[in-house]
């Protein structure tokens, strides 16, 4: 019985070492390719809030979003696929703000100009009745 | 001595674990402050509840971080989750109240619109009242000035030398006699030219009304001649007006020869009446082509 299970044992060993290197292989190249799709994302979305006028409503967040994406591609070049994963998340992040914050200003314009134009209509009401 | 050890040695391990993950970076102490809050926040919880999620688990991954770099990095992404969170619900509510200014505006525009509609109406209201005023003073003064063209005219009937004054449908009827007229001729006498300015007199202060002047004669003679000289003394009798200042398209002259003959032809008496002249004064609304006896 002993020799069997001895047996066993150093084959599930070397087993799961294979399966140790490859995976760790396999962890590089997946790196890379989810670094490349991270920062493909933080991009699209900094376009995209550029596009929606984050430059003039949310320029802070724009700038912030633009830093970490700089960061990010730094950190690629370098094969620091890790730090790059995390710098676009990051940049991601402040891209997704930069742009919500740009629809708002424009909402609150909106609302601006309508109360403006209610008031505009209060007075012509009052001029008008006056008239009578 | 080895079971000490054994525990002390568990011990640390212990420590060593727990220590990676104890310090907290200020970091992620602001995110768990601002998480803390924005779970407080009935508009975030309402309108941003999937980011309120999402930076919860973030704010886990930082806590259980291995080093300090992966704690800022997920406490970072949290924080920047919950701002988000913050914007879209601002989102949420500015966009609730542009729709409730819009329905304010709407309602106002229709105010505005109704008020304009009232006044118009009012206006309206305003001008047909005038006009039937207006209407009823003009219809008092056409019945005032028909009172006063009555009297003048009953004034007229006495003063002007006719033989006969007669009341028709279409106004009223002098009948001159043929002796206003050189004989057998359309000269009228000086006499006649008098007697007729009454007419015209009455003629310039009534505008309105016009007049038909018919010629009649006796059944001697023939009937061109006898119309010729009807046609022609009533002619004369419209020129002698038309001296006096009336206006030639107020004025219908007629010949109507033997036509009409208002006694027996068979004595003098008789067709010396039949020889006349008689002058309708139209009514004010009068047609002369419906007045007299050769219309």
């Amino acid at each position: 019985m002993r020799p069997k299970l001895m047996h066993k044992n150093v084959g599930l060993t070397f087993f799961l070492a294979i399966v140790f290197v490859l995976s760790a292989v396999g962890c590089a190249s997946t790196g890379e390719s989810a670094a490349r799709k991270k920062l493909g994302s933080a991009e699209s979305t900094i376009s995209q809030a550029q596009a929606n006028d984050a430059t003039q409503h949310a320029p802070l967040e724009l700038r912030m979003a633009q830093e970490k994406l700089a960061q990010a591609n730094d950190a690629f070049e370098e094969d620091e696929f890790i730090e790059a994963q995390w710098r676009a998340d990051e940049a991601l992040a402040d891209a997704k703000l930069a742009d919500a914050k740009a629809e708002t200003v424009e909402t609150r314009k909106t609302v601006e100009t309508l109360r403006k134009s209610i008031d505009d209509l209060k007075k012509q009401i009052k001029q008008q009745q006056t008239q009578q | 001595m080895k079971i000490l050890s054994k525990i002390a040695f568990v011990l640390s391990l212990g420590m060593i674990a727990a220590g990676c993950a104890t310090t907290q970076s200020q970091m992620l102490k602001t995110a768990q402050q601002s998480y803390n809050q924005a779970e407080k926040n009935s508009a975030i919880t309402e309108n941003a509840s999937v980011d309120l999620y999402e930076a919860r688990k973030l704010l886990n991954r930082a806590k259980n971080a291995e080093d300090t770099e992966e704690q800022e990095h997920f406490a970072y992404l949290a924080q920047k989750r919950i701002e988000l969170a913050q914007t879209r619900a601002l989102q949420a509510e500015t966009r609730e109240e542009a729709a409730r200014l819009q329905e304010e505006q709407s309602d106002f525009s229709a105010t505005i619109r109704q008020q304009q509609i009232d006044q118009a109406r009012q206006e309206a209201q305003r001008s047909q009242q005038q006009l039937r005023a207006y209407q009823s003073e003009e219809q008092e003064r056409s019945a005032q000035r028909a009172q006063q063209a009555e009297a003048e005219l009953e004034r007229l009937r006495n003063e002007m030398a006719a033989n006969k004054t007669e009341q028709t449908k279409e106004g009223t009827v002098l009948t001159l006699s043929e002796v206003i007229f050189e004989f057998n001729k359309a000269q009228l006498k000086s006499g006649a030219e008098r007697n007729l300015e009454r007419l015209s007199d009455f003629l310039k202060e009534f505008p309105e009304r016009k007049v038909v002047v018919e010629g009649f004669t006796d059944s001697i003679g023939s009937n061109p001649y006898n119309e010729q000289l009807s046609k022609e003394r009533a002619q004369a009798v419209a020129r002698a007006l038309e001296a006096d200042g009336i206006s030639s398209d107020r004025i219908t002259a007629r010949g109507l020869g033997e036509a009409f003959p208002i006694a027996t032809n068979d004595t003098p008496a008789g067709r010396q009446q039949n020889r006349r002249v008689e002058i309708t004064i139209l009514n004010p609304e009068g047609e002369p082509e419906k007045a007299g006896r050769g219309n």
